[in-house]
């Protein structure tokens, strides 16, 4: 009985380590996410399909008169072969793709999710022989970390949500050099350059002066209110500071705080606030901020006045008392209950909070600022944008993936369900825009509205934005030169 | 003697080859994955804090001390340092003391059977739910405009009392982060107490009473020597599990702000380890083998001193 025991201890042991040791071993990426895993096991990759592709498209700047430089001497010339000598304006008839294309795209609804399940099954309806693994959900940027770290990655991922270190993908060569392949790839099925699609300001470069993320979507930061309730307060939309201080005197004498904001990221009220008022002394005095090349600048005669207007702002009493520890979610949820009548966000707040909108509450979007009364009305954009794995398996089929996400039919579908605006010079005049989505759309096409745009990481400036921020609200911080001083050694940090 | 060690030697030798081989057995699975699971990893992460490295790749850049000289100097990683200690602190003495009172009030005061199960049941709470559901709890409840607690100290008309910026900034924030880590805490530590306690001979407290000493002298000089090395384990235990608790704590409660004002270590070497706007894992190494450190030193003092009074 006792060697019976024994016996099976010895093999309950092995069996332990063996077990444990299996499940260590790289083989077990079956992951992941959602519904949508489609786990194909075999690992074939889709090289030998498209062969001879990988790194053409980095060296083809001189094929660029065939029309045919996205994707070099094999793949790509098949596919724009065909587009190029068709007529223009007509629908281009586009090689079938085979093998294999995997995806990683973050999303934080339904709704958002569905868009892609449409644009996959398109795709692959275009292409029978393609199969498309669909990695998809709120928590895939995490869960994929791991891969792009063993250097496994998918082969095209949406740069939106949080978990990844686009900067550092960027450095480290993670993601494909696009700024060719943009320049001289045809949209899919159309006989039109992507790079004559899109809008130019939208295009982010990284140090290298090289382009890695391809543009989709964008979205300009304002304030939000709620028309309805500001009219039976007999309050109006402000335009700049001085507007926006006496909106808050007025909201205050009804007993309603002006303004509520997410502490836990109070970067959004930078990036509504503080931002295109920086921009509003000038595009190059913003994009100059932007590089960090010269931390000094924060504690210019600009930065410095801005702090003070925010500190003014904030010792009126016109921000919402205990906005501090809330995150988005419960600073959005206290604006729909009209605890504060303005909130800071960009475009996504309406989908984000779609099932929670009480009924009757007009939510509209201006881009309010603290700009000095007579310099323009500014916004901050920031996009949304896909990269192409550098290391992915199917680099082709990402690319031509690619060239179909710059279809018209998908930008509208994309631009409608996610409430975003599109990157790309298209007519979305006639998509089923929200009233937030249409006020913001106008603010672009508003010639007095200084735009700019986030082209560039700012690195941990505007985490330390939002730490001034919440200090300036919780009194910590009650001039505007500690404010400065505390910019200006982050950007020393940064630059260093 | 000799007769009994030869009695002994002649029938043992085969059981002690047995002995170790079960013992090698049994033994080796669990330090190959102890090896594998925690002191390879603990070793990689002594290796690479002395490297610059973003984690992504394998570039990585030796810069010898550097990281450690810039961690040292880091006036958030010193912050969360004194965060650190802070709550330990105050966990140490807050757990133990009220743990302890709990257990003697299920012991010692003769609770109706329903009344000890309801203590118990009500302390044991925190300990079957995860940390992050705590974390969770007390977000909403410390909600400077729906919560729970706001809304009870309105009813009461106790307004004054609500922070201006709510409980979890400015000087309600650490009390509030050490509250809710000692009610949390106190749980299994009263259970292990209540077990200490049950322990202690009737007899002692027989004869102490009739020598006179009512409850307070009978806590003094029966139940706390005779129930010390459980206190000491209560204490280092709440010791080691602080470390690490502290940031499964705060993480989901205030992510470390506002500010970084409830930052603590384990926390900030996460956040500059994987934060998209940092990514220093070397950094975060040397913040974790710090941490590692000041765990080991503060344990073993700790422990020591401890164990000295036991000998006493």
């Amino acid at each position: 009985m006792k060697k019976y025991i024994k016996f099976l201890s010895v093999i309950a042991a092995f069996s332990m380590v063996f077990g444990t040791l299996s499940g260590c071993t790289k083989k077990t990426e079956t992951y992941v996410d959602s519904t949508y895993v489609i786990d194909d096991g075999t690992g074939g990759n889709s090289d030998g399909d498209n062969s001879g592709n990988s790194g053409d498209a980095s060296g083809n700047t001189g094929s660029g008169s065939s029309g045919a430089g996205n994707t070099g001497s094999s793949g790509g010339a098949d596919n724009t072969g065909s587009s190029g000598g068709s007529g223009s304006g007509n629908a281009v008839s586009e090689k079938k793709l085979k093998g294999k294309l995997e995806l990683q795209i973050w999303v934080n609804g339904s709704d958002t999710s569905r868009v892609w399940e449409r644009t996959v099954k398109a795709f692959e309806e275009a292409n029978p022989d393609l199969k498309v693994d669909l990695r998809m959900g709120i928590n895939v940027n995490t869960q994929m970390q791991t891969r792009w770290m063993n250097d496994n990655p998918p082969d095209l991922i949406l740069l939106d949500g949080t978990g990844i270190p686009t900067d550092t993908f960027q450095e480290e060569g993670k993601f494909y050099d696009l700024t060719n392949f943009l320049k001289t790839a045809k949209v899919y099925g159309e006989d039109k350059l992507i790079w004559d699609k899109l809008d130019h300001d939208c295009i982010e470069r990284f140090t290298d002066g090289k382009v890695y993320k391809a543009p989709i979507m964008t979205t300009p930061y304002g304030i939000w209110y709620d028309s309805e309730f500001l009219k039976e307060n007999g309050l109006t939309v402000p335009t700049d500071f001085d507007s926006l201080m006496s909106f808050g005197a007025a909201a205050k004498k009804k007993g309603i705080p002006a303004l509520c904001y997410p502490g836990v990221h109070a970067a959004y009220l930078g990036s509504a606030l503080i931002m295109p008022a920086m921009a509003a002394y000038g595009k190059d005095y913003f994009y100059k901020a932007l590089e960090l090349d010269d931390p000094n600048l924060f504690k210019g005669p600009e930065f410095k006045a801005i702090m003070q207007r925010f500190i003014d702002f904030v010792k009126a009493g016109y921000v919402m008392p205990g906005s501090v520890p809330l995150n988005h979610i419960n600073a959005q949820m206290s604006w729909l209950n009209h605890q504060a009548a303005l909130i800071p966000c960009g475009l996504w707040l309406e989908t984000e909070m779609a099932s929670d909108i009480p009924y009757g509450f007009n939510m509209e979007f201006s881009p309010v600022s603290l700009t000095e009364k007579g310099q323009p009305q500014a916004t901050v954009l920031s996009g949304i944008g896909v990269a192409v794995a550098q290391k992915g398996k199917n680099r082709d089929n990402a690319l031509e993936f690619l060239r179909y996400l710059y279809r018209d039919e998908v930008l509208l579908d994309f631009v409608e369900v996610n409430g975003y605006l599109s990157s790309c010079n298209i007519d979305i005049s006639k998509a089923k825009l929200s009233k937030a989505a249409k006020q913001a759309l106008d603010t672009l096409n508003d010639p007095a509205v200084t735009k700019v745009y986030k082209v560039k990481s700012w690195g941990t400036m505007e985490s330390e934005l939002g730490n001034v921020i919440n200090a300036i609200v919780l009194g910590d911080i009650t001039s505007a030169d500690e404010a400065c001083a505390r910019m200006v050694k982050e950007a020393e940090k940064n630059k260093g | 003697m000799k007769n009994s060690s030869a009695v002994i030697k002649r029938k043992n030798p085969k059981m002690t080859a047995s002995k170790k081989l079960f013992i090698i057995i049994f033994g080796l699975p669990t330090f190959l994955l102890y090896f594998y699971i925690s002191i390879l990893p603990m070793l990689k992460s002594i290796r690479t804090s002395f490297y610059d490295w973003s984690g992504y790749s394998s570039d990585m850049t030796f810069l010898g001390f550097d990281n450690y000289k810039e961690i040292l100097s880091d006036t958030i990683f010193l912050k969360a340092m004194v965060n650190d200690l802070t709550i330990i602190f105050w966990k140490e003495i807050l757990i133990t003391v009220l743990a302890l009172l709990f257990a003697l009030a299920v012991t010692r005061f003769k609770l109706k059977k329903p009344e000890v199960a309801f203590i118990r049941f009500l302390f044991y709470i925190p300990d079957i739910l995860s940390i992050i559901v705590i974390s969770t709890v007390w977000l909403f409840i410390f909600n400077p405009n729906v919560g729970l607690l706001n809304g009870v100290l309105q009813a009461l008309h106790l307004d004054f009392l609500i922070p201006v910026n709510g409980w979890l900034t400015g000087g309600t924030l650490m009390p509030s982060i050490i509250f809710i880590a000692v009610w949390s805490g106190i749980g299994y530590f009263m259970i292990v107490l209540i077990a200490a306690i049950n322990d202690v001979p009737k007899e002692l407290y027989e004869s102490a009473e009739i020598d006179g000493a009512g409850q307070w002298r009978q806590l003094i000089y029966v139940t706390i020597p005779n129930i010390w090395s459980q206190i000491r384990f209560v204490m280092v235990t709440i010791l080691f599990s602080s470390i690490s608790s502290n940031m499964t704590l705060i993480m989901p409660l205030t992510n470390g702000g506002p500010d970084n004002a409830s930052m603590v270590m384990g926390l900030y070497a996460y956040t500059v380890g994987v934060d998209p706007a940092v990514s220093r894992v070397g950094y975060a190494n040397a913040a974790a083998v710090i941490l590692m450190i000041i765990s080991f030193t503060v344990s073993f003092v700790f422990n020591h001193l401890l164990a000295k009074k036991d000998d006493k």
